[in-house]
């Protein structure tokens, strides 16, 4: 094996089979059995990890697979928290009604933080300008206290889906699983079908891409929109998870996170979004034995596949797991 | 109360000023936008507060030593970790300054996260009363000493060979190198520069804002926001952007409300890129395909 | 052949009954020995320097081992870190109660974090005995096993508010503040207390964000107000910036601040007494930290800081409240369950915990209970007293 030509080590068979996708879609009925077997601690990780997923896979369609430096993913995030936690918390809308509204308020925003791109603002400007743009939203969540009641954090009521409260880690865990695969699948299909095709084109060579007619402008703000609804799910569940939803969580610290996550795991690549988020989140429940050292713990890892796995962890799985290539990212 | 919100905007105004020019040196050599350069700024405050207080070296050799360092840190960081990332995603490059920048800030928390160290004078602290106005000789002295840099900058980039060999390489790094132009050592010499700049700006500033981990972050922010509307990559835009938006901040601050102050810079960045992203004094890109 | 497999196998159950026999326990976290505390506290992130609290709850555990502990058992201190961030605060408070199993939690620093985690804890049953944070809404309504061992922020407020109306002629008031929810915490109750108790509607409120180096806006504006008192929530850097351009823009107007910082600590970075005249601090500890009165316990603490933490000013902010649990668990004995601990936290009365202002005492309905804050400042000789009202010192 050390030669990395797969072939020759394993029976055809067994060649084809890594390459399957669909033992991809075995993955979320074993993790069904989680709940039997962790405490409350670890059920609580794997549902914040649930929640990252879904930030990282966002963000992916953004930097990865348009290829855009958007840094707006912490506005998304919150922009989805407040939204749901506002609904709950005003109008008293149960958690299933009010998780939807959070993912479309964030891809609005996203249609409209793609406007300053579509005026051909590139690279380092527009990272500044969609910075700016979220750490603007923070302060309106600080200020507007009649909505978001401020720096003391919105306290978002009993989750509840269609009548059953969602008070147990556990319960919390099947309804985020099934959301997280819905938008996994739902993004997947986005990414492989002709969009998807064109966001590759668009991050290769924008302009040859629309010198051979395809339309970017549309497909920039269908990015960013897209990427809002995805990230805005996200939290929306982290409004339910966590049940205060306070400014601090969404400032460039919480951005600096989203990044780790994509980049540790594979820019571009739908499996490298899941790998980050679990890796990111779990990461410092690893290292609670040495408190206090949890920056370098982060920075270090990510100085070190920056320089030597640029392509992101999943890179090193690619070859041992085939089924985790997509057609448009190269290892 | 006016004269003396412009007087305090401009001198506060200098600080940004300094920061932007720092990064503006980096981004005019080498294109690239560090992200890191907060923590350089405090990383540099830190070694001579090490250097004069732990180590009982004099004042101005520790700053001495302290720009050294950063110089030597810029080098090295600019060689072995931004250097092969150039060919890759403009992203990567974004994310490992930023790396850069966490680490810096985790190593500095090991050893002093649980404090607010007062770092020593360097120059006395002279108070200057001109009829309503109150100037401290700390506002003169980095005034003074981002107005300098702007000039010092100015002669090497305009008027000096170094500055024809910064634009060549700007313009077209692939011509330089075939002119036989040392693109990488031009790069991690002029990251260099741009470190140590950033020490010298982190000694002027902490005897005022005083030393923690994480005093960098709100200046990254105004950096930017004074680059912007200068005009990126444009020395006098930065320093001009940087003194306007240190007015700005106050006279916001005082006559509409203080809690404004936060976001002006945010304000001014994201109105300059959708109506004027050229800035004040940048040149309209032309990107040919 | 006995593979390695196998080996573990065999060796499994065997390891088992071996972690049975060895937690032996009565209740959760306490076996025959120890004691298991958690702690909870920002060990890492940007607001790590008030992790230093909790490093200090965990040095007085420390020196009540050398002292034999209690009742024959010793601590056993589990840090957790919360980052000040609800979602990792979060996982630290699940991890001490389902994966630690700790007898009881002592900790809780970022308000904000607590507020998070009031509900998981609640529901949990671990008793909490809060160190640090000071929002009140972290034990109201009354939870039966949450405990605030320390003044809250009401209390606080209600201090600072009380202070500077005892100055004569006060009428007008400003505050400068942050506007995260630590300064909330006490501007709200604040603005509640002077609208409650003496009428005040109007007050002038300014904003200093955090990491600022420069109040020149701020102060400008305080001091166009013509106002009587300044009440000032700011933390340490941000609170020596504003001292630094109220003295040099003349804004002479009396001040008192709340507990972001340290009085000498701020001092020492204004390089002298001259821009802390006029500013008074709230204080809640009896005396002044440096006073004969406190010296035992500052002794306790700094001597048993864990491996590599240095002291700080915010190593004391926690303690107090570890005196009152250790006593707690000497008085009900070697029979330790839970439920009597409760119990007899609830029944304590005026207990004189050594250090804290005042004295501490519990009730079923009101489960917060330390409520004396004292004030320190310069009295007109340039000594540092402690003051109960304007111009009148502490007894």
């Amino acid at each position: 094996m050390t030669d990395g030509r797969v072939s020759t080590a394993l029976p055809g068979r067994g060649r084809r089979m890594l390459a399957d996708r669909r033992w991809l879609y075995v993955l979320p009925l074993l993790a069904l059995a989680i709940p039997f077997f962790v405490n409350d601690y670890i059920q609580y990780i794997v549902n914040l990890t649930l929640i990252y997923i879904l930030v990282g896979v966002g963000f992916n369609v953004l930097i990865g697979n348009l290829g855009q430096l958007a840094f707006a993913n912490a506005a998304f995030f919150g922009l989805g928290a407040y939204t749901t936690g506002i609904l709950m918390y005003h109008l008293n809308l149960p958690f299933w009604l009010a998780l939807l509204p959070g993912g479309i308020v964030a891809a609005i925003a996203g249609a409209i933080i793609s406007l300053p791109a579509l005026r051909g603002i590139r690279l380092f400007y527009l990272a500044i300008v969609t910075l700016a743009f979220g750490e603007l939203l923070r302060w309106t969540y600080i200020h507007v206290e009649s909505l978001t009641l401020g720096s003391m954090g919105l306290h978002v009521p009993r989750p509840s889906v269609f009548g059953y409260d969602l008070t147990s880690e556990a319960g919390k865990f099947v309804v985020f699983l099934v959301v997280v695969v819905v938008a996994l699948q739902a993004t997947a299909n986005l990414l492989r079908s002709r969009v998807g095709r064109a966001f590759m084109a668009i991050k290769n060579n924008e302009h040859a891409a629309a010198s051979v007619g395809v339309p970017t402008s549309l497909y920039f703000v269908l990015a960013f929109a897209w990427s809002g609804l995805v990230v805005g799910l996200g939290g929306g569940l982290y409004a339910a998870h966590v049940r205060l939803v306070a400014p601090e969580a969404f400032n460039l610290m919480a951005l600096i996170m989203h990044f780790a996550i994509v980049m540790v795991g594979g820019l571009g690549n739908l499996a490298g979004g899941v790998i980050g988020a679990i890796i990111v989140t779990g990461t410092p429940e690893l290292v609670r034995a040495w408190p206090g050292m949890l920056e370098l713990f982060l920075a270090i890892p990510i100085i070190v596949i920056l320089m030597f796995l640029p392509k992101g962890l999943v890179s090193l799985l690619c070859r041992p797991l085939p089924m985790l290539q997509e057609s448009y990212h190269r290892p | 109360m006016l004269a003396q919100l412009l007087v305090s905007g401009i001198a506060q105004g200098a600080i940004y000023a300094l920061v932007a020019l720092a990064m503006t040196v980096i981004y005019r050599a080498t294109t690239v936008v560090n992200f890191g350069h907060g923590d350089l700024l405090m990383a540099g405050a830190f070694s001579v507060y090490v250097f004069v207080v732990l180590l009982g070296i004099p004042y101005l050799v520790a700053a001495g030593l302290g720009l050294l360092l950063l110089f030597v840190f810029g080098y090295l960081v600019q060689r072995q970790l931004i250097q092969p990332m150039l060919d890759g995603p403009h992203l990567a490059l974004a994310m490992m300054a930023i790396a850069v920048g966490f680490a810096l800030r985790g190593i500095a928390r090991i050893y002093w996260g649980r404090e607010v160290l007062p770092f020593p004078r360097i120059f006395p602290a002279d108070v200057y009363v001109l009829g309503d106005v109150v100037v401290t000789s700390g506002n003169l002295i980095v005034t003074g000493v981002a107005l300098t840099l702007m000039l010092v900058l100015f002669a090497v980039f305009y008027l000096s060979p170094v500055g024809k060999l910064a634009q060549a390489v700007f313009q077209s790094a692939r011509g330089a190198a075939l002119v036989g132009i040392n693109v990488p050592r031009f790069y991690s010499i002029a990251w260099g520069v741009g470190a140590a700049m950033a020490a010298l700006g982190g000694i002027l500033i902490a005897p005022m804002t005083f030393l923690y981990p994480d005093m960098s972050v709100w200046i990254l922010i105004r950096g930017f926001a004074a680059m912007t509307l200068g005009g990126f990559g444009s020395l006098h835009g930065a320093v001009v952007g940087g003194l306007l938006l240190g007015v700005m901040e106050l006279l916001l601050g005082a006559y509409v409300s203080s809690s404004l102050i936060e976001i002006t810079s945010y304000l001014v960045i994201i109105l300059v890129l959708l109506f004027r992203p050229a800035g004040l004094f940048g040149q309209r890109q032309v990107v040919r395909v | 052949m006995l593979t390695l497999t196998r080996r573990l196998l065999l060796a499994l159950p065997m390891m088992l009954a071996a972690a049975g026999l060895a937690q032996a326990q009565d209740a959760p976290g306490v076996t025959e020995n120890t004691i298991k505390i958690g702690i909870l506290a920002p060990f890492s992130g940007p607001n790590a320097s008030f992790g230093a609290a909790g490093y200090g709850v965990a040095a007085y555990y420390q020196h009540i081992n050398k002292q034999g502990g209690v009742h024959g058992r010793q601590f056993e201190v589990i840090l957790s870190d919360t980052a000040c961030n609800e979602a990792t605060g979060i996982a630290a408070a699940r991890r001490l109660i389902s994966q630690d199993e700790v007898f009881l939690i002592n900790g809780g620093v970022c308000s904000g974090v607590c507020l998070a985690i009031r509900p998981i804890i609640e529901e949990s049953g671990v008793p909490w005995v809060i160190s640090t944070a000071a929002n009140q809404n972290i034990s109201e309504p009354v939870a039966d096993n949450i405990f605030h061992a320390i003044q809250t922020s009401r209390d606080y407020a209600d201090a600072m508010g009380r202070f500077a109306m005892s100055k004569p002629g006060t009428e007008k008031i400003g505050i400068i503040a942050h506007t995260n929810e630590w300064a909330k915490g006490y501007q709200d109750p604040l603005v509640q207390y002077l609208k409650d108790e003496h009428g005040i509607e109007q007050v002038t409120e300014v904003t200093m964000e955090r990491g600022s180096n420069d109040a020149t806006a701020q102060v400008l504006s305080l001091r166009q107000a013509d106002l009587d008192f300044i009440v000032v929530i700011l933390y340490e850097p941000e609170l020596a910036v504003f001292l630094r351009d109220a003295k040099l823009h003349g804004l002479d107007v009396p001040k008192v601040g709340s507990l972001g910082a340290d009085f000498s600590n701020t001092q020492n970075r204004l390089g002298g007494k001259e821009p802390m005249q006029g500013f008074y601090m709230v204080h809640q500890y009896r005396g002044l930290l440096d006073s004969p009165v406190l010296a035992d316990f500052r002794e306790a603490i700094t001597e048993n800081l864990p491996e590599g933490q240095s002291f700080t000013d915010f190593s004391f902010y926690g303690p107090g409240s570890a005196v009152a649990v250790v006593h707690v668990l000497e008085q009900i004995g070697p029979d330790l369950t839970r439920e009597k601990f409760i119990e007899a936290m609830e029944n304590l009365q005026n207990f004189d915990t050594g250090v804290l202002a005042g004295t501490m005492s519990f009730s079923p309905d009101d489960h917060q209970g330390v409520s004396d804050v004292n004030v320190i400042g310069y009295d007109e000789n340039g000594e540092l007293s402690v003051f109960s009202a304007w111009g009148e010192k502490a007894k």
